[in-house]
């Protein structure tokens, strides 16, 4: 009886929010309609408050893993319109990462911009510099403090925090973690319970394991390569970028070693392919048995779990000096331009969408890292783990983890270092020339943010 | 006088009215676009600078002393040189046997035809697996040469073979269909007359089918070279212009200074430069060579 | 050695017979022309003869040579297509000498008969020129330019003067007909237009539905046509024919035409082999449709169904006849007299129904028998729609035709037919 009622309320719901949309003239039927099903169905639930005017907020998502995820992400949203009857969300897919950006481009340039948007975390001085996102520090500190804040894993609030502001909160995370094949390790005499720990164990293993048909390891440098990178570098020391975005430190010798790593492990040990290795195809040649080890992204979880016919293991990177990994994904932004009341909305939003249980429900049905601590607490997120524990591997190199490489002028920045690793990676330029060229050409996009 | 001059102008407001809205389309979505980013590639419009500013020739200054422009310029050029001439050879060769071909004539062209029909971007998908090294189509054929761990997508010089290869074999049936047209025009009699003189089909080739197709093959090869500068989706999917801009194209490097960059004004300057070279490519169309080849 | 042979050449395209069994001997330095209305099968013929139709069934032979399967080059034989076939790319002189350069003449020959060529067409300023600077009609003496050039003995043209306008038309008949004179080649020439087929050839073959109809000397096909099909397409206008019966004595003897009120009976004379009672087709050439004084010979005046041919020289005086035949600014050469049926001429009062004055003819159409009929007459005759008229014809000009077969039942006819047979398989 409870579900009848219920989906006739999300349909009366809908119905409101199709006529509270349609025509701008009738906004007060729609809410009248919403408010009475709402005081009908869900008894108590603040159906009082709702009498007044509806607040509509418009939500920019992308979807970047595989999975029905706009209907799970369409049903928090139909999930936390149910329990606030005076919001009306109204989520909008918006295609890849990219793409999402390119339309808030735009709409902030048409003085349209949406009332929040999942972006990538790394947008956070582009954003900034088009003057584009509100600091949400005020509403931190009115609802959930500190607490709130530091319940997040700090790997992914440094992509967040800029001069001691909180410009976002994290939402879709993910980290870099090392994938290996179990019986690939006792084929050739390796405990399978102690993957590889340090660079120096992760040659002696690649060159164990490798054999004809089966490389050592792989890790991917196509499109992106400043992401896998970037977890080297934090092992060997620190990392890429300041935190205020303005300075970057590509050739460090530390750098220049990491990268003579990679190259070693192609050229002179022969157990990971030449040239650039394609993002997508390495989770297939790892499930095909066509490389021992990956290195890869935990999104990836899910999708390994399901089809992988052999025992698998999921660890820390192995480490030089530490442990270290950067994060990614996206996070929640709110924009400028947009009334207080609509904000105190977004943010009521925000706050929905990251509670410890919804966050551990989201990390369960996607693969993505749940972004609070809290979150392996929940009953569902112990059950998980321990049924799957190598999700909890990825929760524990958190500890180790750092933010995303993220400047002002990200997106030139981060090419000038992905053209130098492809070069290198290719055998076109030396470890420390192409790192030195990055470094001088991102000194000089950089400038004008240092003046 | 003064009824003749008063129908004159009613014809001509009438021709007006009649390209009235297209003209409005044209103005609206090309020609000021066109002039907003003239103007906007005179400025300076990047994240560094809130509210852009006139810069002078500074953004086409900045163009000439960058590294990645010049190379997705070569790139480019290379990759029509690659494409073009070799797709158009292609094209002919299969109209030339579509148009032979007694039976399963249909089943011939609707085979060439068919990769034109399908979108670049799923023509990227399929190709991204049949160069995957290891396990792709073409890794597989290639380990019966020994040859099996070719990177193709991964290592600088394969990547632009591997592109050139794959638009040669989207083009070649989209030029196969003008050439079949073309075909079409030449008159069967004058096959006939050479059969009677007893030309070899080589010589009938040479001194018959190639010029009369000569028209045909100018127009194709516009198309073509335009659209070694228009296709970048396969980009998007296959290789994001890398290893080290070794696959990118001066249509993808405008796309990555406008929408990663967030440098409207080098965007803009960009395709100042791109429109510029494909305007010429036009001009020499329309003014050079059309006059030459047409007999008709 | 340049005869061509034609041996029961069929030509089948899916089932379909579009050329069933046509034989003839073409001899050397013969104008040979093939007519017949479109879809006749005579340009099929044609291209089967160039090699650019396989031949289905029956046999080729050139200079006594079997060649159903030498390919075109081999043939010697010289092509004129209907749209002359120039490369529009290449100048008069490089269409011209096209096909020697594929042959590899020697290029001081090439440039005699080149110059020759040129000349005798009058065509040497145009050299230089691409096709579509050219006239028609200059196109059209490229095209001859080509065969001649080739010196092959013999030629074929398809149709090469349907795209010339008349006037021009009429020019070029005599001009490729005095060139093929002059250079004593094989012409083998195939029409539509029957004007070309009597004025061009030395004899014609008459093509219907793939097969063939009468071959002849254009004069004889048109005075005794083998049957009815030749008889209509010979000719402009056309002969007038209508349905009839063999009627009459033994003294008496000729053809009932039409029903009921409007009967009239035609005492033609004896004609072997046509029995009593028999239906058949009456034939007259407009020209043999004269107009004749008020004094009257032969006529069964119309509305009386009873009158009958044995009672019939039974005449009436036809208003107005006089005054026309006075009006006349050729009168009749053949005088009406004489009361011997078969001798004389048959004349009839009949009334105008439309009249085309050309100049130098004019072309009367009146009804007669509930059929409309049309006369030729030499000169200018202003006669009005309306006017009866009195016309005659000599018996000798009828031809009576099989209304089933259509074969023409005048048994000199038969036996001219049955002669070129001979001729044919004799040789």
């Amino acid at each position: 009886m409870r579900t009848v009622v219920k989906g006739l309320f999300s349909v009366l719901m809908s119905m409101a929010l199709i006529t509270g949309c349609s025509s701008g003239n009738a906004p007060a039927t729609g809410s009248q309609a919403g408010a009475g099903a709402g005081s009908e169905a869900a008894a108590g639930s603040g159906a009082g408050k709702a009498s007044g005017e509806k607040t509509e907020l418009t939500f920019f998502y992308p979807v970047a893993v595989g999975g029905p995820l706009t209907k799970i992400v369409d049903g928090m949203a139909e999930e936390f319109n149910k329990a606030n009857p005076d919001i009306a969300v109204k989520p909008v897919y918006t295609g890849s990462y990219q793409d999402t950006t390119t339309k808030i481009q735009a709409a902030v340039q048409g003085k349209t911009p949406p009332d929040v948007a999942v972006m990538l975390s790394t947008e956070l001085y582009t954003m900034l510099d088009m003057d584009a996102i509100l600091p949400l520090d005020d509403f931190i500190a009115k609802d959930g403090g500190s607490e709130y804040v530091n319940d997040f894993y700090p790997g992914f609030m440094a992509n967040s925090q800029v001069d001691g502001k909180t410009y976002s909160i994290p939402f879709q995370r993910s980290t870099i973690v090392l994938y290996y094949n179990k019986e690939a390790f006792k084929e050739v005499g390796l405990d399978p319970e102690k993957p590889p720990q340090n660079w120096d164990e992760l040659v002696e293993y690649a060159t164990k394991l490798k054999k004809d048909g089966r490389w050592g390891v792989e890790i991917p440098t196509s499109g992106f390569p400043y992401w896998m990178f970037q977890s080297f570098a934090l092992q060997n020391g620190k990392n890429l970028m300041t935190e205020d975005g303005k300075k970057v430190f590509f050739d460090t010798p530390e750098n220049v070693e990491a990268l003579q790593l990679w190259v070693d492990l192609a050229k002179k040990h022969q157990v990971m392919p030449e040239g650039v290795i394609e993002w997508a195809t390495v989770p297939s040649d790892f499930l095909e048995g066509k490389t021992a080890m990956m290195y890869h992204t935990t999104g990836n979880l899910t999708n390994v779990k399901n089809n992988a016919k052999f025992d698998f293991g999921v660890a820390f990177l192995p480490a030089k000096k530490t442990f270290g990994s950067p994060t990614g994904g996206g996070n929640f932004y709110m924009f400028k331009g947009i009334d207080e009341k609509k904000q105190e909305a977004a943010w009521k939003f925000i706050r929905f969408m990251t509670e410890p249980e919804r966050a551990a429900q989201w990390s369960i049905d996607t693969g993505y890292v749940a972004t609070r601590k809290s979150a392996y607490e929940t009953e569902s997120m112990k059950e998980y783990v321990k049924t799957f524990p190598v999700a909890a591997v990825a929760r524990d190199q958190l500890a180790y983890g750092h933010a995303e490489l993220s400047t002002h002028n990200n997106g030139k920045v981060t090419k000038a270092l992905n053209d130098s690793l492809q070069a290198v990676i290719t055998g076109q330029a030396e470890p420390a020339a192409a790192l030195k060229k990055a470094q001088e050409e991102a000194d000089k996009i950089l400038a004008p943010f240092n003046k | 006088m003064g009824l003749e001059h008063r129908a004159k102008w009613r014809i001509n407001i009438y021709a007006w009215l009649l390209l009235l809205p297209s003209l409005i389309f044209l103005v609206l979505f090309t020609f000021y676009p066109v002039l907003q980013t003239v103007i906007l590639s005179f400025y300076q419009a990047d994240l560094g600078s809130p509210e852009p500013f006139f810069n002078g020739g500074d953004n086409y200054r900045i163009m000439l002393e960058d590294d990645v422009f010049w190379k997705v310029l070569t790139n480019n050029l290379w990759f029509a040189l690659g494409t073009v001439p070799t797709s158009i050879a292609l094209g002919l060769a299969m109209a030339l046997f579509a148009n032979k071909a007694l039976r399963g004539k249909g089943f011939v062209r609707t085979a060439y035809f068919y990769p034109t029909v399908v979108p670049m971007i799923a023509v990227a998908n399929i190709w991204l697996f049949i160069y995957t090294p290891e396990y792709g189509a073409l890794s597989h054929v290639m380990e019966w040469f020994g040859h099996g761990g070719m990177n193709w997508l991964g290592d600088r010089t394969n990547v632009m073979f591997a592109m050139i290869f794959m638009v040669i074999w989207k083009e070649a049936g989209y030029f196969m269909i003008f050439y079949l047209a073309g075909l079409q025009n030449i008159s069967k009699e004058l096959y006939e007359s050479a059969s009677m003189d007893g030309a070899k089909p080589w010589t009938v080739f040479r001194r018959v089918t190639f010029p009369l197709l000569m028209p045909t093959t100018m127009f194709v090869l516009i198309i073509a070279f335009t659209n070694s500068f228009k296709l970048v989706d396969h980009l998007v999917i296959m290789t994001k212009g890398g290893p080290d801009n070794a696959s990118n194209l001066l249509l993808y490097y405008i796309y990555e200074t406008a929408f990663s960059f967030w440098d409207q004004g080098m965007a803009s300057a960009l395709t100042v430069v791109m429109v510029v070279i494909l305007l010429l490519v036009a001009a020499i169309q329309f003014f050079g060579l059309d006059k030459k080849i047409h007999y008709n | 050695m340049a005869e061509v042979e034609l041996r029961r050449i069929c030509k089948t395209f899916d089932r379909q017979t579009v050329v069933h069994e046509v034989s003839a001997l073409i001899e050397p330095g013969e104008f040979f022309v093939l007519v017949g209305p479109s879809g006749c099968g005579k340009s099929t013929t044609l291209r089967m003869i160039a090699g650019l139709e396989d031949i289905s069934s029956g046999e080729l032979l050139i200079g006594g040579k079997q060649m159903n399967h030498v390919p075109p080059s081999g043939r010697s034989i010289s092509m004129v297509f209907q749209n002359y076939a120039l490369y529009p790319h290449l100048t008069v002189k490089e269409n011209i000498l096209f096909g020697l350069k594929v042959r590899k003449v020697d290029k001081q020959e090439q440039a005699k008969r080149l110059a020759h060529a040129a000349e005798m067409l009058g065509i040497s300023q145009l050299l230089q020129r691409k096709p579509r600077e050219l006239s028609g009609g200059q196109r059209q003496r490229v095209a001859l330019g080509r065969a001649i050039v080739s010196q092959h003995p013999i030629c074929l043209m398809d149709e090469p003067l349907s795209n010339l306008d008349a006037k021009l038309r009429g020019h070029m008949r005599t001009e490729i007909r005095q060139l093929q004179q002059e250079l004593g080649i094989t012409m083998i020439y195939v029409t539509h237009d029957q004007v070309e087929a009597m004025t061009m050839g030395d004899r014609m073959m008459v093509l219907r539905d793939g097969q063939v109809q009468q071959i002849g000397r254009p004069l004889d096909v048109y005075n005794q046509p083998a049957n009815l099909f030749v008889a209509e397409f010979t000719g402009s206008p056309p002969m007038n024919t209508v349905n009839g019966t063999w009627a009459g004595d033994g003294s008496c003897q000729g053809v009932v035409i039409g029903t009921g009120n409007e009967k009239a009976f035609l005492p033609i004379g004896y004609r072997e082999g046509i029995r009593e009672g028999a239906p058949v087709v009456l034939g007259i050439r407009p020209e043999a449709l004269q107009p004749f004084a008020a004094e009257p010979t032969v006529g069964i005046p119309d509305h009386t169904a009873s009158e009958r041919a044995g009672q019939g020289k039974a005449e009436r005086a036809v208003q107005g006849i006089s005054q026309l035949a006075s009006l006349a600014a050729n009168p009749v050469a053949s005088p009406a007299a004489g009361s011997d049926a078969s001798a004389g001429a048959i004349t009839l009062p009949v009334r105008v129904e439309a009249v085309e004055i050309l100049g130098s003819e004019t072309i009367v159409e009146f009804a007669l028998a509930g059929a409309r009929w049309k006369a030729k007459w030499n000169g200018q005759w202003p006669c009005r729609r309306g006017e009866m008229v009195r016309v005659g014809f000599y018996p000798g000009q009828i031809c009576l035709f099989d209304p089933q077969s259509g074969k023409n039942l005048t048994a000199s006819e038969s036996k001219t037919i049955h002669q070129n047979v001979l001729q044919i398989n004799a040789i």
